[in-house]
């Protein structure tokens, strides 16, 4: 095995036989502690209405029900568009990174937007689009005489959401980076070979990024299999019920079906350990490598100018309908009277804005959301690189265990995390003293960040020339002072997505965190949440308008930043 | 109109005042006062309610009592079992718990504090002080879950512009062919109101009429609330059942006009309590602010913000009835069934669940 940069701070005796003790206790507290309450639960030994007898008559209940079935089905049937995902966001990331289209740094900026925007505004601006009643394409579909021609509560519907919400987006910047580590001559060298953009993108481009597609996959899949906000707007209505809003709906019920609710995500939990497997086998043989590239080749080269602009306007109406729509239509919805009502008289209004903007829920979930995020994103970054560090410096039989352990916080679904976050601050030792804090949601959050953050921070140290920490160990630096004047600078901009993607992880989420939240102290998205579930449509418009109008910010500010770290990026 | 006028009115005076007002309460005694005095010193309550409560009706009632309202949003979601939760383990955050009669199974493990036990001013238990005499309680003992908002339910919506409300003189009207496939109903396989619907029509009308309405998929049914509303507002589905009162007051407030909620002979209908049942856990962490809260919430005052806020018709007789729509007004109908009652919630009820479970299956 070559040597990594990590082993070579961490040689120290001392260093070696803490670390992995530390290591896996780090893990396996954010990892293992949420399963160490859910599996007694699905047994009926903890939670609401437990009765200390160990049962497994939840696992019965839940897998004699045809509601499982049917949920099941719908699930997978739900997960289709994970591999058709990440083959639209590799090729957006081509277009942006490797063609460098006409318009690519708004198209990488509109990413970045979406990805920082919570679901619920623009599941709002695309109710108010696509409703079969009153969403605007189909009033003038009626205008012109025509039948509804989309509705938005549909299987379709959640298809097509998540699709260009979040499959899509989160799958193509997760393979931008990775596209730019691509030697530059690769696309010239092709191109003179006589292969077409196509060719290039599909026999040099793909398979050089393959190792993150399929990272990108499995991560899609599982984030997938759980996702929860948008099939319970959109589903509800028509009684589509994924497994996660099966999970809610035991929850609801009048007399919580905890243990059945516990039993369906220990099911889940059992999928995710396959899938893990899975993701191991598909890696298996494959060596992290440094990569070179020639930075004074441009990749661009070999495209044509007229490939480009064509390229471009094509990503330029894709984007358009992806972003533009659902956004323009928020912004208007924000300003009606009654929500989808086109032709009452005097459709809009400022109401809703004056009674959102004079309420105190709005400033208390601005400073909730932006206290949140930034201490799950401190946190996060600090805590998940430490954890990468020790990762990379550990034997094999420990990073086998630790990789495993690191994916399975994804399997667990959000609101059973509350749950189990709940159950544990109520009768851990010591844990309820934070309860009623925002100790718990950080808590929540690090387990939900984990994967992503670990599976980063390793990426990029791994691709870290082990000869410059050598070098700089030669010159006599101790560890802290290469750690800090050799490795951070290079992974800084890794550092830098890491705390964004805990900060935005933090200002979305609604499923873990609803039933952990201090009082007076909902954010945004729990906020626009509560709106959109008591039909208040109008108002989370509102909300939804000054959520986006955070993300923009939120996008400018990080790519300024990465920019600065990065000028290549 | 007037409605609208008043609450902006009682808007504008809640969110000038910057320090509570000292005209709460108006008639008050040593005992209270010496209360007060220590819900003060407590500093704050934490109320578990309708995310609508949130905002002007909490802002009022600092305004009367000068006690900090932090608030937990209750929607129609798992929320709620996170008082269940701290209840059973005995670590409470929430001192109030405002919601339908279910923290009932909470009296017989000594779980629930006496809310009647804290009622210190006078005029709370006064008879003339409330329609009917006495303040309504879900439990029978009449003293844990007072319950003094009600209002009328269990009717027919329809868009005036489509249904004329004479056309339907009884149910049973729902019934013919071309009335099926204009009715929306809230989805009774879900709780909720259409599933309390339901319920109540196996009572009044019998399985058979409830297994042919259900029974032939002809009626649209949708677990969403506002669409209930929204599909009759449009005209799609102009007839509804399980229509919840906020949604259509939101509506009406917006100036939708052609919305109609009528009763027939053969099904009066029912009231219910509007998610505005007081509970206060044994045990909570500022138990004087809880009890300065049940003296306010059930005074003029506290009713009044509530009227004010969710258009919920009080039971209180000096809070003006122009506050909540005439239809949701359950006075003067005494055929109307109590479906909070501890005999209804948790008897009649149950056995109708599990004969509609058994239609829903079939």
């Amino acid at each position: 095995m070559p040597e990594t940069v990590t082993q070579t701070w961490l040689n120290g005796r001392r260093v070696a036989a803490i670390g992995p003790v530390v290591l896996l206790s780090l893990v396996g507290l954010l990892a293992l502690l949420p399963v160490a309450v859910i599996l007694p639960m699905s047994f009926g030994l903890v939670g609401g209405g437990a009765t200390n007898t160990l049962s497994a008559d939840g696992y019965g209940t839940v897998f004699s029900e045809s509601d499982f079935s049917r949920s099941l089905t719908l699930t997978t049937a739900l997960a289709v568009r994970v591999p058709l995902g990440v083959v639209v966001g590799a090729w957006i990331a081509w277009l942006i990174v490797r063609v460098r289209v006409v318009g690519s740094r708004i198209y990488e900026f509109t990413l970045w937007f979406i990805f920082f925007l919570p679901n619920a505004p623009l599941l709002a601006g695309w109710i108010l689009f696509l409703d079969s009643d009153y969403g605007l394409l189909n009033v003038a579909a009626r205008g012109l005489g025509l039948n509804p021609l989309t509705d938005i509560y549909s299987v379709g519907g959640i298809l097509w959401f998540q699709m260009v919400t979040n499959t899509t987006p989160i799958a193509a910047l997760l393979l931008i980076p990775a596209m730019r580590t691509i030697d530059r001559v690769s696309d010239e060298a092709a191109r003179v070979a006589g292969a077409s953009p196509f060719r290039i993108w599909r026999s040099v481009i793909m398979p050089a990024v393959a190792p993150t597609a399929i990272v990108a996959g499995v991560a899609g899949l599982t984030r997938a299999m759980e996702s929860f906000e948008a099939e319970q707007i959109l589903g509800t209505p028509k009684d589509l019920i994924v497994l996660p809003s099966l999970i809610y709906e035991y929850v609801l019920d009048e007399t919580p079906l905890i243990t059945e609710a516990a039993a369906v995500s220990m099911f889940f939990i059992a999928l995710m350990i396959v899938l893990t497997v899975a993701h191991a086998w598909l890696r298996r043989g494959q060596r992290q490598i440094a990569l070179r590239s020639d930075q004074s080749v441009d990749p661009t080269d070999a495209y044509g100018a007229r490939y480009r602009m064509a390229a471009g306007i094509g990503l330029g109406v894709l984007f358009f309908i992806g972003a533009g729509i659902p956004i323009g239509m928020l912004i208007v919805g924000s300003f009606m009277k009654v929500f989808g009502f086109w032709f009452i008289d005097m459709p809009f209004s400022t109401a809703n804005w004056a009674e959102v903007l004079t309420g105190r829920n709005l400033s208390n979930a601005l400073v909730t959301t932006i206290a949140l995020g930034l201490a799950v994103a401190i946190a996060a970054s600090l805590l998940f690189l430490a954890v990468a560090v020790m990762l990379r410096s550990g034997g094999p039989v420990l990073r086998t265990v630790v990789s495993g352990l690191i994916w399975l916080p994804w399997a667990i679904p959000g609101i059973i995390l509350g749950l189990a976050v709940l159950e544990l601050s109520l009768s851990a030792p010591v844990a309820w003293l934070v309860y009623g804090s925002l100790g718990p949601l950080i808590f929540a959050m690090l387990v939900r960040d984990m994967p992503l953050a670990v599976h980063l921070f390793s990426a990029s140290l791994g691709q870290i020339d082990p000869d410059a920490d050598a070098a700089a160990r030669l010159a006599g630096a101790g560890p802290l002072r290469r750690f800090f004047r050799v490795t951070a600078p290079m992974i800084a901009p890794t550092i830098v997505v890491v705390f964004l993607l805990a900060f935005s992880s933090a200002t979305k989420d609604v499923s873990s965190l609803i039933l952990l939240a201090p009082p007076d102290a909902m954010t945004l998205p729990i906020l626009t949440f509560q709106y959109l579930s008591t039909g208040a449509f109008e108002s989370a418009a509102v909300v939804g308008v000054i959520a986006a109008f955070i993300a923009l910010v939120m996008t400018m500010l990080a790519l300024r930043v990465m920019r600065a770290l990065d000028p290549s990026a | 109109m007037l409605r609208g006028i008043i609450v902006c009115a009682w808007a504008f005076a809640t969110l000038a005042s910057a320090a509570w007002a000292q005209d709460w309460p108006t008639e008050s005694n040593a005992d209270f006062d010496a209360l007060l005095e220590a819900a003060r010193a407590e500093g704050e309550i934490v109320i578990m309610g309708q995310p609508s409560l949130s905002e002007k009706f909490a802002a009022a009632f600092e305004a009367d009592t000068g006690i900090k309202a932090s608030f937990i949003p209750r929607g129609r979601g798992a929320e709620r079992q996170r008082f269940y939760r701290e209840v059973e383990a005995d670590r409470l955050t929430i001192d109030v718990f405002l919601s339908g009669p279910t923290p009932f199974s909470l009296v017989e493990k000594d779980q629930l504090a006496p809310v009647r036990d804290m009622l210190l001013l006078r005029d709370l238990l006064a008879p003339e002080a409330w329609r009917g005499s006495a303040l309504k309680w879900v439990d029978d003992a009449e003293r844990y879950l007072p319950m003094p908002s009600i209002y009328a339910a269990g009717g027919i919506l329809i868009n005036t512009d489509i249904i004329d409300p004479a056309s339907i003189t009884s149910w049973d009207d729902l019934l013919a062919e071309r009335m099926l496939d204009q009715v929306v109903m809230h989805n009774p396989a879900r709780p909720g109101a259409g599933e309390t619907l339901a319920m109540y029509l196996i009572d009044v009308k019998g399985e058979d009429f409830v297994r042919e309405l259900l029974g032939n998929d002809r009626i649209t049914l949708t677990s969403d609330y506002r669409q209930v509303v929204d599909l009759v507002a449009r005209g799609t589905n102009p007839i509804a059942l399980g229509a919840l009162l906020a949604n259509i007051q939101h509506y009406e407030d917006r100036g939708v006009d052609n919305l109609e909620i009528f009763w027939t002979n053969d099904v009066p209908g029912y009231v219910l309590g509007g998610g505005a049942v007081l509970a206060v856990p044994a045990g909570a962490p500022h138990p004087k602010a809880a009890a300065v809260f049940a003296n306010w919430f059930l005074s003029q005052n506290g009713q009044e913000a509530l009227a004010l806020t969710q258009a919920l018709p009080t039971d209180r007789e000096d809070v003006d009835a122009d506050l909540w729509p005439e239809y949701s007004d359950p006075r003067n109908r005494p055929e109307l069934l109590n479906l909070y009652s501890q005999s209804w919630f948790f008897g009649t009820r149950l056995e109708n669940r599990a004969l509609l479970e058994g239609i829903l299956a079939e």
